[in-house]
């Protein structure tokens, strides 16, 4: 929580939940992280206020009073460029699936830690802020992991792993969108292309594979995170 | 209070034709009685002339005609009687009277002989029609009981009010010979013609006004009766012991039919059996569902109680705990309120996994739940459910066994997360926080197996299977252990039920238990060479 992103300007996060504690939470942890805030408790309001003051990232509540989230989400959508990541109770995975594929970003799941909270804002600003500049780096590091993009080489614990072609593929993806979910659709598509129709358990037996390979303990994997029903996440420290 | 109490008018409008119309079922009108009652004459004529060559009395001769007579009243009845015995006077005046072939006016003296002839003629065939009909009636009586009892027993075997008045109306229609319309009264009281296409046809039958009548009036309306009497068909209401359940209507072919009050009083007994047997079923139906109503109110009490408890609990925990922070912001140090916190965080967590259950479990009951199967990998679930439960299992050991060519299962990935997220959560609650927990899985022959082992103290003994039974909490639980709803193992019992698998409870031979989740293997599971494969 320390190192908030520091002036010029803290980036602008709009918070749209009706519900009054949650928005209150959010606000008073927010602030005190260093961001700025507009708050919206419904998806009229939300609409209205994205288009005036233009945030950098926005929280959205799939539960609204006036509208269906996911409408608000595809309207945000449909002319916002920066991050929208969703937020709603533990419910139905094709509630998730369908935010991911009408363009939100992430999406969590409440109740969830602080600590999440902040990593998935500032996964997504940085991931934005790559897109805008293009700049992006080749090297990938987490923990023991690291992953070499330009030279097609992985490490674990400075010893070298050999990933088949399909592997390395799957990895690079998960690295550049990491700490972001990648659908099962997602990746399947950049995986194999979006003609080859492959199923996602196709992609579950590749994944266990790569897990194999550079998970200390498969079944409790510390970089590649399952979103049960959802997909995959390259988590960072 | 029975229907055939009512028919009383009735009775009376068709009383007067009943006798002629008794006579007339038996006997006919035919001429050829007559010939034949000519002929026996003839013979009595000719027997008669061997008698008189025989020289014997006249009153022996006149004996040969009077028996002829007597058989004519029994075999053909009153008519043909009236004729033997005129023209069994004549012929025998004629021809065994002196002056011989003639009629003279002396034969005056034989009306005695005629008036004798024909009393007796008239006598004998009375109590032969009257024997007859006696006869007649008793078969009548015997046809229609084995009638009755064919409908009693047909009726008893069925269930349904439907079924009921559908093999009555076909029972009817047999026995009455015509078309018959039931229209069943509704709770609500409104009438519901069972057969829509023969709506039509009812309607046609009866004005709606009899039909109307007979419900406001529960009494027989229409063919054969003094109300609505142009309808084509005849209308009974259908009295049981507690109210009227319907009208049964007939619409005979023979619209004479119901001028016979047997007939009248013969439906209406049959319409009393239906509505005994309706309500008969009715009441089963009834008591039935009062059963269901008494367990719902079990299970809800014991739902409604467990979650008063056990819901109550945590929330209870959580908001003295906040509180207290928030009426001593300044005085606790930092460990105690890092306690705090880390109890409002448990215990709310804990609260949201018992809702969890809890919609689970009406989500199963109420066969809402679609299993959408796939393919999964069970390092991957068994990984999801080990990071939602992280919190709760710091301090104990996870072993994870799981063999590289253990086969993709055929699963509902959500369900069985939270088949394995409840099994690890019972560990949690009842095993000491520093013991462990083995995950492991085999293979062997069709099946898949599945094994959650703590080290706790183990189930006690004898409910090992009970443990999966909605609200069952085992009593030992240890010191600061916390209870559930109880509702955890059941749930994973529906879930691998639905999945065609089996979950079992048991205690291992060293200490601890150990739950089996058994899955039949799914045809060729498809990639699971390609496991081997990637490695």
């Amino acid at each position: 929580m320390s190192n908030a992103p520091t002036p010029p300007l803290a980036p602008l996060v709009m918070i749209v939940e009706d519900e009054g504690p949650m928005r209150r939470f959010l606000r008073s942890f927010l602030s005190g992280s260093g961001y700025r805030l507009q708050e919206a408790a419904s998806g009229a309001a939300a609409l209205q206020l994205a288009a005036e003051k233009a945030p950098d990232i926005t929280l959205l509540d799939l539960g609204l009073p006036d509208m269906d989230g996911q409408d608000v989400l595809i309207k945000l959508r449909s002319w916002l460029k920066t991050p929208i990541v969703v937020l709603s109770v533990r419910d139905q995975d094709t509630q998730k699936i369908t935010a991911l594929d009408h363009g939100a970003d992430d999406y969590l799941i409440k109740p969830f830690s602080t600590g999440e909270l902040l990593a998935r804002i500032r996964v997504a600003l940085r991931h934005a802020a790559e897109q805008r500049s293009g700049v992006e780096s080749s090297v990938f590091e987490s923990a023991d992991l690291k992953v070499d993009l330009a030279a097609r080489r992985v490490f674990v614990r400075q010893t070298e792993v050999h990933l088949t072609p399909i592997e390395f593929k799957l990895l690079s993806i998960l690295v550049h969108h990491c700490g972001r979910v990648l659908t099962h659709q997602h990746l399947l598509q950049e995986v194999w292309g979006p003609k080859r129709s492959q199923s996602p358990q196709h992609l579950r037996v590749f994944m266990a594979g790569l897990r194999r390979k550079i998970e200390p303990d498969p079944a409790q994997p510390k970089y590649l995170v399952t979103e049960q029903g959802v997909g995959y996440r390259l988590a960072m420290e | 209070m029975s229907a055939n109490g009512q028919v009383g008018t009735q009775l009376k409008a068709v009383a007067e034709r009943r006798a002629s119309q008794a006579m007339r079922r038996w006997r006919p009108a035919n001429y050829r009685h007559y010939v034949i009652t000519a002929l026996i004459v003839v013979l009595c004529g000719l027997i008669g002339s061997v008698t008189h060559a025989l020289k014997l009395t006249e009153a022996n001769i006149v004996m040969i005609f009077l028996a002829g007579v007597a058989f004519v009243a029994v075999r053909f009845g009153q008519g043909p009687a009236i004729f033997a015995a005129v023209f069994g006077v004549l012929v025998f005046d004629y021809f065994f009277v002196a002056p011989f072939m003639s009629f003279a006016p002396s034969d005056a003296q034989y009306f005695v002989t005629f008036g004798v002839m024909l009393g007796y003629g008239l006598l004998v065939s009375t109590l032969a029609s009257r024997l007859h009909n006696q006869l007649h009636a008793s078969q009548e009586q015997e046809h229609r009981t084995s009638q009755l009892y064919t409908m009693t027993r047909e009726l008893s075997t069925l269930s349904g009010s439907h079924n009921l008045l559908q093999t009555a109306s076909r029972l009817l229609g047999d026995i009455f010979a015509g078309e018959v319309f039931m229209f069943y009264r509704e709770a609500d009281g409104t009438l519901q013609i069972l057969d829509r296409e023969a709506m039509q046809a009812a309607e046609q039958a009866a004005d709606p006004s009899a039909v109307q009548w007979v419900l406001e009036n529960n009494r027989s309306a229409g063919l054969g009766t003094d109300r609505h009497a142009t309808a084509t068909a005849l209308f009974v209401p259908m009295i049981g012991s507690l109210r009227t359940v319907g009208i049964v209507g007939i619409q005979p072919q023979d619209p004479a039919c119901f001028d016979d009050p047997e007939n009248v009083r013969m439906l209406e007994t049959c319409a009393s059996l239906i509505a005994l047997s309706i309500e008969r079923d009715q009441l089963f139906v009834e008591a039935q569902q009062a059963q269901v109503l008494v367990q719902t109110e079990q299970l809800r009490n014991s739902l409604l109680s467990a979650v008063s408890h056990d819901l109550r609990t945590p929330l209870a925990t959580i908001a003295v705990t906040a509180s207290s922070l928030l009426e001593n912001p300044g005085e606790s140090n930092s460990a105690t309120k890092e306690e705090i916190v880390q109890t409002v965080v448990d215990e709310s967590r804990r609260a949201a996994r018992q809702v969890d259950n809890l919609l689970g479990m009406a989500r199963l009951n109420a066969g809402a739940v679609v299993l959408h199967r796939d393919w999964e990998v069970l390092e991957e679930l068994v990984g999801v459910a080990l990071s939602r439960l992280r919190r709760e299992l710091t301090g104990r050991t996870v072993q994870v066994r799981i063999p590289d060519n253990f086969p993709l299962l055929w699963v509902a990935g959500d369900l069985f997360e939270h088949v394995l997220v409840n099994l690890l959560e019972n560990v949690i609650r009842y095993t000491p926080a520093d013991s462990g927990v083995a995950i492991s899985a085999t293979t062997s022959g069709a099946a898949s197996q599945i094994v959650v082992a703590d080290q706790g103290p183990g189930l006690p003994a004898g409910s090992e299977s009970k443990v999966f039974d909605k609200f069952f909490r085992a009593g030992t639980v240890v010191a600061d252990g916390q209870r559930g709803i109880g509702l955890g193992l059941a749930i994973c019992r529906a879930i691998i039920d639905a999945h065609g698998g089996r979950i079992s409870a048991e205690n291992q031979p060293g200490g601890g238990a150990a739950f089996t989740i058994e899955l039949p293997r799914a045809n060729e599971s498809p990639e699971s060479d390609q496991v081997n494969h990637v490695q």
